[in-house]
């Protein structure tokens, strides 16, 4: 299924979030910036200003065009503000999760995998 | 017989959905402690600091949890795990310098050496005593430098070569400043746990969940062509006793 080159690589969590997620797992030590001149974050901090277009462009990073992120964590109010291409996602890596965020509590109604779980069992 | 199997793999998934529930639950009681603790912090905030966020990040940011990924080899599923956060040290002298500075040490010795060994070797017979006395004291002086240099030298070395690992600090608590409130620490704490503990494992049950379900639908596609072509059995069969009565 997933070639070795395909996933021994992938050493980073990438984080999508509003700024008390990003500094909460930052804080962990996930956050890396690439060496120059490049110096490619694997955060994007989204507040209200910023653009539909801009955290799209952030997740196709994130899964297509990186090779070395190995998990995308989002928050769930964000995902939803790109669903259509959360639910279309489709690859093997890097594996897409949803987290709750300060102001929005996590719904299962919303979350993909439990989307999936309804959807195997409602046929 | 099919049947039993699609019914044996959502078993399987079920116990997954089970443990996915269970941990999403802890995820969301780590995260909202979190954010507590985040809030607490920045209500206590240190003067001089607006808000424990963004604009304090480090832009030279390594990260020092990384992930470890494989491929189960029983599911043929991606598996994540966390790698322990490791120190880095780092040694601020290459390994040949002590032995670089140890060489100079012998060099100013051998030359501190050679020059007494001029000097013996310099008073011609036909010098009178006193001259030969003078540069003698003249050398220990001309000497004596040269000794002290030797033992700074000595000395500087010593502390040189003192063990002085600095620990690269890659730390985040350091953005935010030196002495940092404990809620940040406790705010820490509890995204360590998250990203180490649910996180990868959330993940990697995903993961397996995605894969049991093309299972299940390939098994009922399965099932469902098997079905069909028992009723056109069936069917046939019927239509062949028809056939008979008829005749």
């Amino acid at each position: 299924m997933a070639s070795q080159a395909d996933y021994k690589d992938r050493q980073f969590l990438a984080v999508i979030g509003d700024e008390d997620s990003v500094t909460g797992l930052l804080l962990a030590g996930i956050g890396h910036v690439t060496s120059p001149p490049d110096n490619q974050k694997n955060f994007l901090v989204v507040d209200n200003k910023t653009e539909n277009s801009a955290i799209e462009a952030a997740f196709e990073n994130f899964t297509t065009e990186r090779k070395d992120i190995g998990i995308v964590l989002i928050n769930q109010h964000i995902a939803d503000r790109i669903r259509y291409r959360i639910d279309t996602y489709i690859q093997a890596f890097p594996t897409v999760l949803e987290i709750p965020s300060k102001d929005h509590p996590y719904d299962p109604e919303k979350d993909s995998v439990l989307r999936r779980v309804r959807r195997l069992f409602g046929e | 017989m099919s049947t039993e199997k699609i019914d044996s793999l959502l078993q399987q998934y079920l116990l997954l959905l089970n443990e996915y529930t269970t941990l999403r639950g802890s995820l969301n009681n780590l995260q909202s402690a979190l954010y507590q603790h985040l809030a607490r912090a920045n209500f206590s905030a240190q003067p001089g600091v607006r808000y424990y966020g963004q604009d304090y990040y480090d832009e030279r940011m390594q990260a020092t949890s990384r992930l470890e990924t494989s491929v189960s080899p029983e599911t043929n599923t991606p598996q994540f795990k966390l790698s322990k956060p490791h120190t880095v040290v780092v040694k601020p002298e290459p390994p040949n310098e002590p032995a670089d500075k140890a060489n100079d040490l012998e060099e100013i010795q051998q030359q501190s050496e050679n020059e007494k060994s001029k000097a013996q070797s310099e008073p011609s017979p036909e010098n009178s005593s006193e001259d030969t006395v003078d540069t003698k004291e003249e050398d220990n002086h001309s000497q004596q430098p040269n000794e002290e240099e030797a033992s700074e030298g000595k000395d500087d070395d010593d502390e040189k070569s003192k063990p002085k690992e600095r620990k690269k600090s890659n730390e985040p608590l350091r953005w935010f400043g030196i002495l940092t409130p404990f809620p940040l620490r406790q705010a820490q704490a509890q995204a360590k746990k998250a990203v180490e503990d649910v996180i990868p494992r959330l993940a990697s049950l995903s993961e397996q969940m995605k894969a049991l379900e093309l299972e299940v639908r390939r098994e009922r596609k399965k099932r469902a062509k098997a079905e069909k072509e028992e009723a056109r059995l069936k069917i046939k069969e019927l239509e062949d006793k028809v056939a008979a009565v008829e005749v």
